[in-house]
């Protein structure tokens, strides 16, 4: 049995659950998978959301190995795959070596090209303006402002600012472009409704329901940690609409 | 109505396009976006308060999600993230900075005590949907 080759899969694995922003207990259970395959041996996991250490104790020696967890992308696709692969190694269907190769091949993998992305944060914004009961008038409105407000999104993302920024500006330009549209160009549309619909796509429900069931599960560390993410990327939408609020007060009104 | 439920339907497939869920579940994220909200439109019938129309909402979705992730062998979290927007307390938030900034406080605080509500209503139905499936396995 290869050790190194298995807690270093164990790690692996781990690392990519967390990026791509897994509940903690799903991170460990996973993680014990994977290692439980090694005979005659007993493990420890450790995760929280910004590290993992996980020890494996053989009949003459101990392995330990720890990571530094840093960026997160929210990635259910890689959740999907790397619980497959762990399901698929601990029913015996793959080796470990089949598997390291597995994880490393999931994190290139890409699934939807930029432009499929893009359609989809519009789609979001559209949609939620059907939902939130929307007419007509509305729904055309809504086409150009989710343009701009999820251009600038993609923009201010590729420039690299942080993500409080990133929110705060893009809420602004919402803003800015629901206001001015309604006073300049005199569409007969719901503007607060249309404001609304757009910065759900913004709001943390992600960072929010992961903090819960990290809670739930007691994994308190990560689920404080998710549940302040959540909350200052509430804090940012709410900033950004605040600010352009008050801007269009004062300048242009 | 129909275009409201096909709306949710379409918001929640296309959030989960953004996340990047495998293709073959975005129909099924999709379906429990359009059953939380045919939840919440019966709901907003029956009740003004929103608080016990998002738990209503998100009982839905919780129940779903695990159901999905044990018929697909995925994880809970797939289905559940995706599902759970349309809930999320978004008017609430926008409602709080835009009275703030009216200058009237009283339904700026309104509608800030309104967003934890929802929030914390939206948790209790994760939390107690959450460990009846666990009660179970047992």
């Amino acid at each position: 049995m290869d050790y190194k080759k298995l807690i270093k899969t164990a790690l692996l694995a781990g690392e990519m659950m967390i990026i791509s922003g897994a509940e903690m207990r799903r991170v460990e259970d996973t993680m014990s998978y994977i290692l439980s395959v090694a005979p005659a041996s007993s493990f420890t996991v450790f995760a929280v959301s910004t590290g993992i250490t996980v020890s494996l104790w053989t009949d003459d020696k101990v392995y330990t190995l720890s990571s530094r967890v840093r960026g997160r992308e929210a990635n259910l696709l890689t959740i999907y795959l790397v619980n497959n692969v762990s399901r698929d190694l601990s029913e015996g269907k793959i080796d470990i070596f089949e598997a390291y190769d597995r994880l490393c091949d999931i994190r290139h993998k890409k699934q939807y090209n930029i432009y499929l992305k893009f359609l989809a944060y519009m789609g979001v914004c559209i949609s939620f303006t059907l939902l939130f009961g929307g007419n007509a008038y509305d729904f055309w409105a809504s086409l150009p402002i989710s343009f701009v407000m999820v251009g600038a999104y993609f923009l201010l993302a590729y420039l690299g600012l942080n993500g409080f920024f990133v929110n705060m500006f893009t809420t602004m330009v919402l803003v800015f472009a629901a206001y001015g549209l309604k006073k300049y160009v005199f569409l007969d549309f719901n503007r607060e409704l249309l404001i609304i619909s757009s910065i759900m796509l913004l709001l943390p429900g992600v960072a929010f329901t992961t903090a819960v069931r990290d809670i739930l599960n007691g994994d308190y560390i990560s689920g404080m940690g998710r549940m302040l993410e959540a909350i200052v990327t509430a804090l940012s939408v709410a900033a950004g609409a605040g600010v352009a609020i008050w801007i269009f007060h004062r300048v242009f009104a | 109505m129909l275009i409201k439920i096909i709306g949710a339907f379409l918001a929640v497939a296309s959030f989960s396009i953004v996340l990047n869920m495998p293709k073959h579940l975005i129909v099924y994220a999709g379906v429990v976006g359009a059953f939380s909200w045919l939840m919440n439109l019966y709901m907003g019938e029956l009740t003004d308060n929103q608080v016990i129309v998002a738990f209503a909402s998100t009982l839905v979705v919780t129940v779903l999600s695990n159901l999905f992730a044990k018929l697909f062998k995925s994880p809970v979290t797939l289905f559940l993230v995706s599902g759970i927007l349309p809930s999320v307390p978004g008017g609430a938030i926008y409602y709080t900075v835009y009275y703030m900034l009216s200058d009237d406080a009283v339904y700026s605080n309104r509608y800030f005590a309104e967003t934890l509500q929802i929030a914390g209503a939206i948790a209790l139905a994760i939390f107690l949907v959450e460990s009846m499936v666990r009660i179970k396995r047992k």
